[in-house]
């Protein structure tokens, strides 16, 4: 069975031999060892969620291993705890199965073998055997799919998505981690642009800090990209929120990700816009149905007129407007002005 | 590895050679020849008793400055490899670009450099600046540049932990052109070039910095993260400040 070891750093030693007495056994074990970054709360969530079952060790209350047994509590998964005899526990562990360590190495691991071999395999289809679309529109839709995505997988998984959907991604250097996932190249009339996206993965409680958003901002000023792009689904904190709005970076949630396509896509330059500007002229790009080369060449007609035209978007004049369904009445409206 | 001759500035008490008595073997590093430098003479000697403990073939040990690096060596001397661990962050930004010139300078044609530092300093230290791996790729990519190898990409990569963020820059002499002398001829001009680049790179920096503060002015941290970024970036600010109106 599948097995997460859930411990304190105090306790790293014996678990990593119980580790190799549980492989030894034929049991797959993961632990938080080896993850790390701000998503490592749902990295562990995720490795918890595809477990079998869980063996903590709560004897000194460590509130990361407590955090670890209510995920498995919330997903329905097995918990067994080992436990030093003479540790008192916590009042709502008592009745959580436990094996009570004797002091004798071998005698423990024999009654933890035979403990976790009571542990059912869980079925579960395997991330790589459905589709990204697929994979995405369960985890918008459904917490349990959600939380079983790990950040690793989440930003494959996107990148694929956009793939599919005909977009030119380009992956940072290999080397080091360079402040974003990947890279969408546009050609347009005006050139090539280049909009960075960074995919954000948090558990469902967990909100995105103002440095998430510093961060990708910082990358697109060091590579001269036209934008950011942060791919959540979690919520931005008031800071984080109000940074995004004064950078440009734009938030795009799974939503608004699968419903992108290629040629349907705009991406925007900062063309000195504010954030709001910027964001009133993709909804108008989106309801006029403009596909991308019709939006490029727009922007193309100069700073001020797409100014002048975000700010009516804007106010919502021309949403408002039935007989502007067209992208060319549009624009020799807004050469009128 | 014919013989080799290593320059580990801010050698501490030379932390960085406790890994080798497993990585290196005893043949390897009965060739190395280490020189400690290092601005407090107890540290500098711990360094050279460490490496002589680890049977190097020779250890040095010179005293002074970072900034006067160059000044104290023997001037004709070129090195195999310089370290600099952990120590950018303490350096002040004005000294930051002659260092790095300083040791390209004296490197062996086939020498590496290979600088090391945290991303944040834990707990943060006032006054101290460190720098993300994105600036540290500019700033390295501005050095080489300047001395006329602008195709040059200097390996830096950016690392996560879990208790720490760091980078690591490298820089091998043999794909910058020039002979030493030529190097040492454009130094000057380099070291103008790098401090322009990091000047516009703080105030880059300062406007973010302050950016974010006035947002948590604003609405105040709602996690844990942001009361942890809050304290590092009103490092960064003092840090910048003293940087840039040239008080540090």
């Amino acid at each position: 069975v599948r097995l997460y070891l859930s411990y304190p750093a105090s306790d790293r030693v014996l678990a990593g031999a119980l580790t190799r007495v549980l492989v030894d056994g034929g049991h797959e074990v993961a632990s938080v060892e080896g993850l790390y970054g701000s998503d490592l709360a749902s990295a562990v969530t995720s490795a918890i969620r595809r477990s079998d079952g869980v063996i903590a060790f709560p004897g000194s209350l460590n509130p990361n291993v407590v955090y670890e047994m209510g995920v498995a509590a919330g997903a329905d998964i097995p918990v067994i705890m080992v436990m030093p005899s003479d540790v008192s526990v916590a009042s709502d562990l008592r009745s959580i199965p436990a094996v009570i360590a004797t002091g004798q190495p071998a005698v423990d691991a024999a009654e933890l073998l035979r403990r976790v071999g009571q542990f059912a395999p869980r079925g579960r289809q395997a991330v790589r055997d459905l589709s990204p679309e697929n994979i995405l529109a369960a985890a918008l839709h459904e917490i349990d799919a959600y939380e079983a995505l790990s950040p690793r997988e989440f930003e494959e998984v996107v990148a694929q998505l956009l793939i599919d959907r005909g977009f030119d991604i380009e992956q940072p250097p290999r080397r080091g981690d360079h402040g974003y996932d990947m890279a969408i190249r546009c050609a347009g009339p005006s050139g090539t642009t280049l909009v960075l996206v960074q995919c954000k993965k948090l558990s469902a409680q967990a909100r995105v800090s103002a440095h998430v958003v510093r961060e990708l901002y910082e990358a697109v000023q060091h590579t001269g990209a036209t934008a950011g792009l942060l791919v959540t689904s979690s919520d931005l904190t008031s800071s984080a929120r109000a940074v995004a709005d004064q950078t440009g970076i734009r938030l795009l949630r799974l939503d608004d990700l699968l419903a992108m396509r290629a040629g349907e896509w705009t991406p925007l330059a900062r063309h000195d816009l504010t954030p709001s500007q910027l964001l009133a002229f993709q909804d108008a790009a989106r309801t006029y149905g403009w596909d991308r080369d019709t939006a490029a060449a727009v922007l193309g007609r100069g700073r001020d007129l797409v100014r002048g035209a975000a700010t009516l978007t804007a106010s919502g004049h021309m949403l408002r407007t039935p007989s502007l369904e067209s992208p060319g009445a549009w624009v020799r409206i807004l050469e009128g002005l | 590895m014919e013989r080799l001759l290593w320059l580990d500035l801010a050698c501490g008490r030379g932390q960085i050679l406790e890994g080798l008595s497993d990585s290196l073997s005893d043949r390897q590093r009965s060739k190395i020849t280490y020189w400690a430098y290092d601005v407090d003479q107890t540290y500098a000697r711990e360094a050279q008793r460490a490496a002589a403990s680890l049977g190097l073939a020779g250890a040095k040990v010179f005293v002074g400055d970072l900034g006067a690096f160059q000044d104290a060596l023997p001037p004709d001397a070129l090195f195999d490899f310089i370290t600099l661990t952990n120590t950018v962050h303490e350096i002040a930004p004005s000294h930051l670009a002659r260092l790095l010139v300083g040791a390209v300078v004296r490197l062996a044609p086939e020498g590496t450099a290979y600088i090391y530092d945290m991303e944040r300093v834990k707990p943060p230290e006032l006054g101290a600046l460190p720098w993300g791996a994105q600036d540290v790729r500019a700033i390295a990519s501005e050095l080489v540049a300047a001395f006329g190898a602008p195709e040059y990409e200097p390996g830096v990569s950016g690392w996560h932990h879990r208790t720490v963020d760091g980078w690591h820059l490298q820089i091998d002499r043999k794909h910058i052109g020039p002979t030493a002398a030529v190097l040492a001829g454009g130094a000057d001009a380099a070291i103008a070039a790098i401090a322009i680049t990091i000047e516009a790179l703080m105030k880059r920096r300062l406007a973010d910095c302050r950016r974010t503060l006035e947002a948590f002015t604003m609405f105040g941290v709602e996690t844990a993260e942001e009361q942890e970024d809050r304290t590092h970036l009103l490092y960064d600010y003092w840090a910048l400040t003293r940087a840039l109106t040239g008080d540090e």
